[in-house]
């Protein structure tokens, strides 16, 4: 009962909102706001810099309120505007570049990361990963996009796209087995 | 596949993590909110004044293209007259620019510049013309005399309701009479020649209706064209100018401003009445 209310409410505040009810798009803003902050931060290093990126994605989230149709769910929709948002937002600091280059990695057996490593140490490998193959890598695993529509979003081919996801697979292997071993160390 | 393990403990990892924005942040975006709500107003304010426009220049254009189609309309009437009463010959003969000297004599000492009274006048021209005709052609004469007397008979009949114009019109005949040269005589006798030849040709004989218009039109078309000669001698007869143009109007002016008005509003009206959908 309490979710089909807390269904409802949301759809109330969603059409209220498109009505540009100041008050409506404010407490959508309050729901939705910390999470989408942290996947803009996924993308973009500066965290000032991300919360630019969820301003401008909240404002073409209310601007465009009217297109939603209530398929699938809301979090999902303004999801992929701030995805979309952060991509032309790199894009546009030309900071997006897929490197062809071999780099030679070394097969590694890590097959999990230790449970004592912060959601912050997560966060720095993932940024210690160069754009493209961060930008692909996050799209795939975390977001859940398909080869296909990433190559599209990405304006890059579907195999760039696969082998932009190999390497980061692998280099984040490497950084998270060193993680691991200083993590093992300390303990 | 060891991959998806760990990608899916990041995954876990980051899910969970909130990164609470600044306390302006909101405000920030507020502020954006208002400034474009502001300028979408704006610019449907534009698309008002544009439709307000739009509308405005299909009042005029419907207004005017009325106006054009009614006299079109009145055009074809006139036509479809003189087709029904005279050969194309006649038609030439009675607007040949030699002919409207002796015409726009009438018409200019006619200063009550009534059609009916200018029709009455090309009537008597034409009983006065006859009698010096039917000394030189006896043939002729004849079915001049019958055309001549329908003539008279329509002549009297407007004559005894407007006793008036006729002393101006006998006035009018005598000055016609002293104008009149040898051309203009064998003008009349060509026109004389194209009534007998209409007579011939339809054995029922010229009807007075057909008369009627013939020298109605005859008489209407020789008005315009003095009114629009400038270098001939005679003055230009505002009266009979207006008095054309009255004719020519089938609907009064008032009603047809009346009518473009109307349009022009119930157009403005739809526009409006339109304009959120």
């Amino acid at each position: 009962m309490k979710v089909i209310q807390l269904y409802n409410n949301e759809k109330k505040l969603i059409a209220k909102a498109a009505k540009s009810n100041r008050e409506a798009q404010h407490v959508l803003y309050e729901l939705h706001a910390p999470k989408m902050l942290s996947v803009c931060r996924y993308y973009v290093k500066d965290v000032h810099q991300a919360e630019e990126v969820m301003l401008n994605g909240f404002f073409k989230v209310f601007k465009h309120l009217k297109s939603f149709k209530g398929e699938g769910s809301f979090e999902g929709w303004i999801r992929r505007i701030m995805v979309r948002e952060a991509i032309s937002y790199l894009r546009g600091k030309k900071q997006l570049e897929f490197p062809v280059e071999e780099i030679d990695f070394k097969q590694n057996s890590t097959d999990s990361i230790n449970s004592n490593i912060e959601v912050a140490e997560i966060q720095r490998l993932i940024d210690g990963l160069p754009e493209g193959y961060k930008m692909v890598f996050m799209m795939y695993a975390i977001e859940g996009y398909k080869h296909y529509e990433i190559a599209e979003m990405l304006k890059i081919s579907e195999g760039t796209s696969k082998s932009q996801l190999y390497k980061a697979r692998q280099l984040l292997q490497q950084k998270i087995k060193e993680l691991n071993k200083t993590s093992y160390g300390t303990n | 596949m060891a991959p998806i393990k760990f990608e899916e403990q990041i995954k876990d990892k980051l899910e969970q993590r909130k990164v609470t924005p600044s306390v302006e942040a909101w405000s920030k975006l507020s502020q954006r909110l208002d400034a474009d709500e502001k300028r979408s107003k704006k610019s449907s304010f534009w698309w008002l004044g544009i439709a307000a426009s739009v509308a405005a220049i299909v009042f005029i254009s419907v207004s005017y293209f009325n106006k054009n189609g009614e006299n079109t309309v009145n055009e074809i009437i006139v036509k479809e007259n003189i087709k029904d009463v005279i050969s194309p010959k006649t038609d030439a003969i009675i607007t040949s620019p030699e002919n409207t000297n002796t015409e726009t004599q009438i018409v200019v000492a006619d200063k009550n510049s009534d059609i009916e009274v200018g029709k009455k006048s090309v009537n008597k021209k034409e009983e006065l013309k006859s009698s010096t005709i039917v000394k030189t052609n006896s043939t002729q004469s004849q079915i001049l005399n019958t055309a001549v007397d329908k003539q008279k008979r329509l002549t009297v009949a407007t004559v005894d309701k407007q006793q008036e114009k006729q002393s101006i019109n006998k006035e009018l005949s005598n000055s016609v009479k002293d104008a009149l040269t040898p051309k203009e005589t064998t003008e009349f006798n060509s026109v004389v020649a194209e009534l007998q030849k209409i007579k011939t040709e339809n054995k029922t004989g010229i009807t007075d209706q057909q008369i009627d218009s013939l020298l109605k039109v005859a008489s209407r078309e020789l008005l315009l064209d003095k009114a629009l000669k400038k270098n001939s001698n005679t003055v230009v007869d505002a009266d009979a100018l207006l008095q054309y143009a009255e004719d020519d109007l089938g609907q009064s002016f008032r009603t047809r401003i009346y009518e473009a008005l109307k349009n022009g509003f119930n157009d403005v009206k739809t526009v409006v009445a339109k304009r959120n959908n």
